[in-house]
């Protein structure tokens, strides 16, 4: 409990003094598929190919890291179809309607978390990690079907386990596989939570070399 | 060597970028706008309802004065009227004058359009300021300026909408002039192209494949 706490508050005594006793610290820009699950399955199913991040991580210890992950993910569907619309998620109030039409349906998520990463194997080589990622995440739904559209925009707060592997091409520049769960819990008017996979690759450069 | 790899990194998140849009996939044709809502009463037994009366004129409602002369024809009311037919007594109706089970009644409505939007035209101007650390240009801002062109764009478009509407000729109320419906079938799209008569056509079949509780039998 001692050591979480410590490596909790750590980061932020860094931010207040202006100090840091590591200098490490790595960029990885990420590239990858998004596969939705659950309800977010049913809304947008197939894999995706508009998935992007950025994280930033500091070498907190030589096999452990904090730092922070924007990402992007798009994931959509175009689906000709007759829609029952008996209390569903779009409409609340109407019973006995069914909607026939070219259904275009939309999620943009956009996660904005804080991360911590363990890291196995040697400093320069192959290293094998797992983490985990949580905070805020901006979810935009919308459903366009004839000249209408129903959007439904959302902050929910989400966490993303990870799994990667770091992969040495030289000193500074490495690169990335990962694999995360996103989980956005709940939120909104309709209290949509959303789950996906993201299977990414990547290139990460560190500023100093001794990662 | 570190600017050239600061450059392959912007350059490589220009590109990753680039791969993603916030909604892919376009609108391919005209017809992909048209829509088909179906409503009909749940409390309703449509088996108990064998014959039907369809009024013999499409009406024409105006939202604008003189609006619907120059978007809306009836050069096409009577194929309609009787495409409805067809359809209605596929789901097991028989016609009859006097004291029909349903009455259907058709109407129509058009409405033009209009979306204003401003464009503002980018004027890039990346400046080359010397500031970057010592001795070393980089990237900087330079004096954007203000663009020149530029202006309001406008785009017109009509609307129309078809409803088909089944009404319980027994229990109405003269008093509160509310006549129920057991029914009721609105499509809506664009009133552009050519093959406007061909998708109406469609979307009146669609409008009764997507309502199978009606048949009688």
């Amino acid at each position: 409990m001692k050591t979480l706490t410590k490596l909790l508050a750590l980061p932020l005594v860094l931010f207040v003094s202006g100090e840091a006793q590591a200098q490490e610290f790595y960029w990885a820009f990420q590239y990858g598929m998004s596969a939705p699950m659950g309800d977010t399955k049913t809304f947008t199913p197939g894999s995706h190919w508009r998935n992007f991040g950025v994280d930033g991580r500091y070498v907190l210890k030589p096999n452990l890291t904090v730092g922070f992950h924007v990402g992007w993910s798009v994931m959509n569907d175009i689906t000709a179809e007759v829609v029952s619309v008996n209390g569903t998620a779009e409409v609340t109030n109407v019973n006995g309607a069914d909607i026939g039409g070219v259904y275009f349906r939309y999620l943009n998520s956009f996660p904005v978390m804080a991360n911590i990463h363990y890291y196995f194997g040697k400093a320069r080589g192959t290293r094998p990690y797992i983490g985990i990622n949580a905070g805020p995440q901006a979810v935009e739904r919308r459903v366009e079907v004839g000249l209408f559209q129903i959007n439904d925009n959302n902050w929910h707060f989400g966490f993303a386990p990870e799994a990667g592997v770091v992969l040495p091409f030289d000193r500074y520049m490495k690169g990335l596989v990962n694999v995360k769960y996103n989980h956005a819990l709940a939120a909104g008017e309709f209290g949509q939570s959303y789950q996906y996979w993201t299977f990414n690759i990547g290139i990460a450069w560190a500023t100093s070399g001794g990662f | 060597m570190k600017n050239a790899w600061f450059g392959l990194k912007v350059g490589m998140a220009g590109v990753l970028l680039g791969l993603t849009a916030c909604h892919p996939g376009e609108v391919s044709s005209i017809s992909q706008l048209d829509l088909v809502v179906t409503l009909h009463d749940e409390m309703t037994d449509f088996t108990t309802l064998q014959t039907y009366f369809l009024l013999d004129s499409v009406v024409h409602i105006d939202l604008e004065e003189n609006i619907n002369d120059s978007l809306l024809n009836r050069d096409n009311d009577a194929a309609m009227l009787a495409l409805i037919r067809t359809n209605i007594e596929n789901m097991g109706y028989t016609e009859t004058t006097t004291n029909p089970d349903a009455i259907f009644m058709v109407g129509a409505v058009a409405q033009e359009n209009f979306a204003y939007y401003a464009n503002w035209p980018w004027y890039p101007y990346w400046g080359y300021y010397p500031g970057w650390g010592c001795c070393s240009p980089g990237w900087g801002w330079g004096y954007p300026g203000y663009g020149y062109g530029g202006g309001v764009s406008s785009v017109a478009y009509a609307t129309g909408s078809l409803m088909i509407l089944m009404a319980d000729p027994v229990n109405t109320n003269d008093a509160e002039q509310h006549v129920p419906l057991f029914w009721m079938a609105v499509i809506n799209g664009l009133l552009e192209g050519t093959a406007v008569t061909g998708r109406t056509e469609t979307l009146i079949n669609q409008s009764f494949s997507q309502s199978p509780y009606l048949r009688t039998n």
